[in-house]
Formats: structure tokens, sequence, C-alpha cells
């Protein structure tokens, strides 16, 4: 913290800020022009003869389920989204580690989809609150899943698991286990 | 032609309204699979997602201009972001990218580009 009460932003933070909102703004994009075809696909479809493209129930169903899914992927990078940027409210703050670590990993998991690497996580049994800078331990386990998915080769599957107060992030390739990164995060009380 | 792109809702659903257009295309979502559609279709021109899982999208353009020079390769991105990458991509390689498309793109702006591409516009 700065003598003026800010805190102080550190620019590995800043980049994990850029990363995560620039991946999700992409992902957003690609959203927004799956519903724009869609609705141009049906369109399309109302201006053909009918009786020459052969419209079926099933077809049309199937166009508007497509727009369905689109909108509930897009009002859920939107949730992860508007979750991820309340971490830099306060300087210091309380979260839930299963909650916090599981909307990073669901925004991070594009990062992963470049290299067809798969992350999975497996939340603690209970509640884990943790206090403290949210923002600078999200950037810190960003930081280390992102060293996983760099040592990863192509199809692997990084587990990160919470254990009370520790998260542990392994890297598997088929019935190859390696252990990449232990990161530990001290509980204070809120 | 042929479409590249990881998001599979995107390209099958291009492909189905450039066909009502009377352009004919088929769609992959790697670029692994698209060298492959490659080698076994006589394509005129392919249409790449600039960010792809896996091979990049910079290898599959120098393997298919290298391979098959005649195909006239577009790039389509989200990432506005990228545009001057992009654009310095085409200066120093104009024999690489005929064209940079960015999402979301409008059918008939499609469609027009694909035309000059093939006929060498």
């Amino acid at each position: 913290m700065s003598g003026n009460n800010k805190p102080h932003v550190q620019e590995s933070e800043l980049a994990f800020f850029s990363a995560i909102t620039t991946s999700a703004t992409h992902e957003m994009n690609n959203v927004l022009a799956i519903t724009e075809q869609t609705a141009g696909l049906l369109e399309d479809l109302c201006i053909e003869d009918v009786s020459e493209i052969n419209l079926s129930r099933e077809k049309l169903k199937g166009i508007v389920d497509r727009i369905t899914r689109q909108l509930a992927r897009g009002s859920q990078i939107m949730q992860r989204l508007n979750s991820f940027a309340h971490g830099a409210d306060n300087p210091t703050q309380t979260a839930e580690l299963n909650a916090l670590l599981e909307n990073l990993v669901m925004l991070m998991q594009r990062f992963a989809a470049m290299k067809k690497i798969r992350l999975d996580m497996v939340p603690a049994s209970q509640l884990v609150p943790v206090c403290g800078r949210i923002f600078t331990l999200e950037s810190e386990i960003f930081n280390a899943i992102n060293a996983a998915i760099e040592e990863s080769p192509s199809g692997a599957t990084i587990n990160i698991t919470v254990r009370n107060e520790k998260i542990q992030i392994v890297s598997e390739l088929r019935e190859r286990g390696l252990d990449i990164t232990l990161l530990q995060v001290s509980r204070e009380a809120p | 032609m042929l479409l590249v792109d990881d998001e599979e809702e995107l390209v099958s659903t291009l492909v189905e309204r450039l066909a009502f257009r009377g352009i004919r295309a088929d769609w992959v979502r790697s670029g692994l699979e698209a060298l492959q559609h490659v080698k076994q279709s006589d394509y005129q021109a392919v249409i790449l997602d600039w960010k792809l899982p896996g091979m990049s999208s910079l290898e599959v353009m120098h393997h298919i201009n290298s391979g098959y020079p005649r195909i006239k390769i577009l790039i389509m991105t989200g990432q506005v972001d990228v545009e001057e990458e992009l654009t310095n991509l085409l200066n120093e390689w104009p024999s690489l990218t005929h064209e940079i498309l960015f999402k979301p793109i409008k059918i008939d702006v499609l469609v027009e580009k694909i035309r000059n591409a093939i006929r060498g516009g």
C-alpha cells in the first residue's frame, strides 16, 4: 500500500489483468460472431423457397438451440469476468478459495486449449476462506497455472487441487504424472 | 474452399450460409486437419482463424504456400489488437496472405472477399 492509501499495482498484476480480459473478450467476440451468423442463417432460410431446401422442424430447432447455447455461454463469460474484476475492488478482502479458483480456472481454459491441454479443478471438501490482497493471490495462481501450461506437453491434463490452505498443480500425460508446482496460500482469520 | 476455426458452430454455420450463395466449402477445427484436407481436395482458397489450437496458423500458411502456392489464404481473427501484426505479415510475405478478415464479419463482405481472392483481385 502506498502513502496515499491506494494499492500499489505491480506490472505482473497488470499483465495478468490484461491477459484475462483479452482472452475473455476474445471469447465473447466468438460468441457474438456465432450468434450473428446463426441469426443470419435463419434469415437466409426465410428468404429461400422452403419447398426447395427441405426445412424441417428439427433443423429449425437445432438452429434455435445453437443461439440458446451461445447466449448461455456469453452470459457465463460475462459473469466470470465480472466476478474476476471484483477481486480488485478493495486492497484487502475475504474470498473463498474454491470459488475463486474455479472462476480463474474457467477463465484460463482458453489459454490451455490453445496448447490442447485440459485444466481440471478439484475443490476442497470444505469452504476455504482466505483474506488479503485477493487480486495478488489470483495473479500468483495464474502465473503458477501458466507455468504448468508452458511446461506441459500437448494433450496433457493439469489437475488443480485445493487442499485446505494449499493448492496443488499437477500435470499428467496418460500414466506419467509430473508434479510441477506447489503453491502455498497462507490463510488468515477474516 | 476450406474454413479452419476451432469454433465449430461458427465454421459450420458459415459453410451453410456460403452454400446459399453458391460457394461450396468444407470446414475443419485445426491446422493439422486443414493440411490433411488440402492434400485430398482441390481448394481454391482457405480461410484460417489466426489463433488455432495446436499447430499455429503461421505454420499452416507456410505449409500450404510451399506445397500449394495456387491456394489463396485469408486470415480471420476476432482480435483487433493483432491488426498491426497481421498487416506487417501481409507486407513481409504478400504471397502468404491474401486478406485479413475481422470477426464478426458480414456474410456479404465475406463472399466478396472470397470471390476477390479467387479471382486474384
